[in-house]
């Protein structure tokens, strides 16, 4: 019988291509992951089992600690029409109010508003970090929604116009975010004066239950 | 490879016969560094999947003042009704007396849903799609906060109850709650 020598083989194992697709997909994620931007209205939703995912367009009406509201349109090409449509509706409820091209550009960019309407051009040019220094200040008064001076009430009528003649959509995508500490009046105010403009579905934003922040 | 050539013929020409140099390996071992990027990866994989936001469908009955209020079975109702510091009321049936309180615990809240629940299911059985008849109509107080609502909305998906209504308060309750669960003058 011949003598077979088991040949030793090494058991290095070259890691080099292993570190290669790791470092590749850790640079991946972390370049695709979106940093939270610091928000210029701070809000901490209360946790559900809801499990459908939040669209990026949709009109949001947040309502902080203090039962403020606040507006923020998801898509910017809509910001312009419905700024418009707003001031075409109400030509004569809100009379000199200066609105140039330079306010609509300004106003295409501003993530979140939150003041009496009169206030528009004034708020627009200010930076976000002022707007996060306004806010904390508790000089941005929230968008008015008392019965005397709903102004709420027009801008969703503006949003239901623009979102019918864009886009076909009777019920516009509404989405209304709370602070789980905010008193109920502020949001049972929200929903009342939708309900009064005929909006009668849209969407409440929570976080994931399970995670505690 | 993460070895590099290393030539053995390296400083020959200045000294002759000198020092010869130590042949050493130049490969370096990867498996740490293999387990730090794994780690980060998983780090940021659950960091980015844990912050998100999630909606929840809201319908409510459009605005009709002259549509008739709809007829329900008294048997069938349950009330909650949200208060301050969160306390929640709950009675059944349509006559506003011996509101009882509970809380937004699993043991709470949802075993009474679950007991009315079975109770209309063997009073009335279950509708054609075989979900339970209950209905509840939550109500809340104006100082409840924005997360008991949440929480209710919650709960009457938890319980699978398919017809709810959020309503505005009576007054015969506000007065029943101060008065610790039953109203003086009931009609």
């Amino acid at each position: 019988m011949p003598k077979f020598k088991v040949k030793r083989s090494s058991t290095w194992v070259d890691m080099t291509a292993m570190c290669d697709v790791s470092f590749l997909l850790l640079s991946f994620f972390i370049l695709t992951a979106k940093f939270k931007p610091t928000e210029v209205v701070p809000i901490k939703s209360p946790t559900s089992r809801a499990s459908e995912e939040v669209k990026e367009d949709m009109v949001t009406f947040t309502v902080d600690a203090d039962g403020k509201t606040y507006m923020s349109i998801g898509k910017p090409e809509r910001k312009v029409q419905i700024l418009e449509k707003f001031f075409s509706l109400n030509k004569d409820k809100y009379p000199g109010i200066p609105i140039t091209d330079q306010t609509k550009k300004l106003f295409t960019k501003l993530e979140i508003f939150g003041t009496p309407v009169n206030q528009l051009p004034s708020v627009v040019t200010k930076s976000s970090t002022d707007l996060i220094e306004l806010q904390r200040s508790g000089e941005l008064k929230g968008i008015p929604t008392d019965s005397t001076d709903n102004q709420l009430g027009d801008w969703i009528m503006a949003i239901r116009y623009v979102y019918a003649e864009q886009e076909n959509n009777d019920q516009p995508p509404i989405a209304i975010k709370g602070d789980q500490e905010t008193n109920i009046k502020g949001v049972k105010r929200v929903i009342e004066i939708l309900k009064e403009k005929d909006v009668n579905k849209y969407k409440l934003i929570t976080t994931l239950e399970g995670k505690v922040d | 490879m993460a070895d590099i050539e290393s030539s053995s013929g390296g400083g020959h020409g200045k000294h002759k016969g000198g020092v010869r140099s130590k042949k050493m390996s130049t490969r370096v071992d990867l498996t740490p560094m293999v387990d730090l990027a794994f780690l980060l990866i998983s780090f940021f994989m659950l960091t980015t999947s844990l912050n998100k936001s999630v909606a929840m469908n809201l319908s409510m009955p459009k605005k009709d003042k002259d549509a008739p209020p709809t007829e329900v079975k008294e048997s069938k109702v349950l009330n909650l009704i949200a208060d301050k510091d969160d306390i929640l009321w709950y009675y059944p049936g349509t006559t506003v007396a011996g509101l009882k309180k509970v809380d937004y615990s699993p043991e709470g809240i949802r075993d009474v849903i679950l007991k009315k629940q079975k109770e209309v299911k063997t009073q009335h059985g279950l509708d054609e799609k075989g979900d339970s008849q209950l209905i509840v109509l939550i109500k809340m107080t104006d100082d409840a906060n924005y997360k008991n609502m949440v929480d209710i909305l919650d709960e009457m998906d938890i319980t699978k109850t398919k017809v709810y209504a959020i309503q505005d308060i009576h007054p015969l309750e506000i007065e029943a709650m101060a008065n610790g669960g039953n109203a003086k003058t009931s009609d």
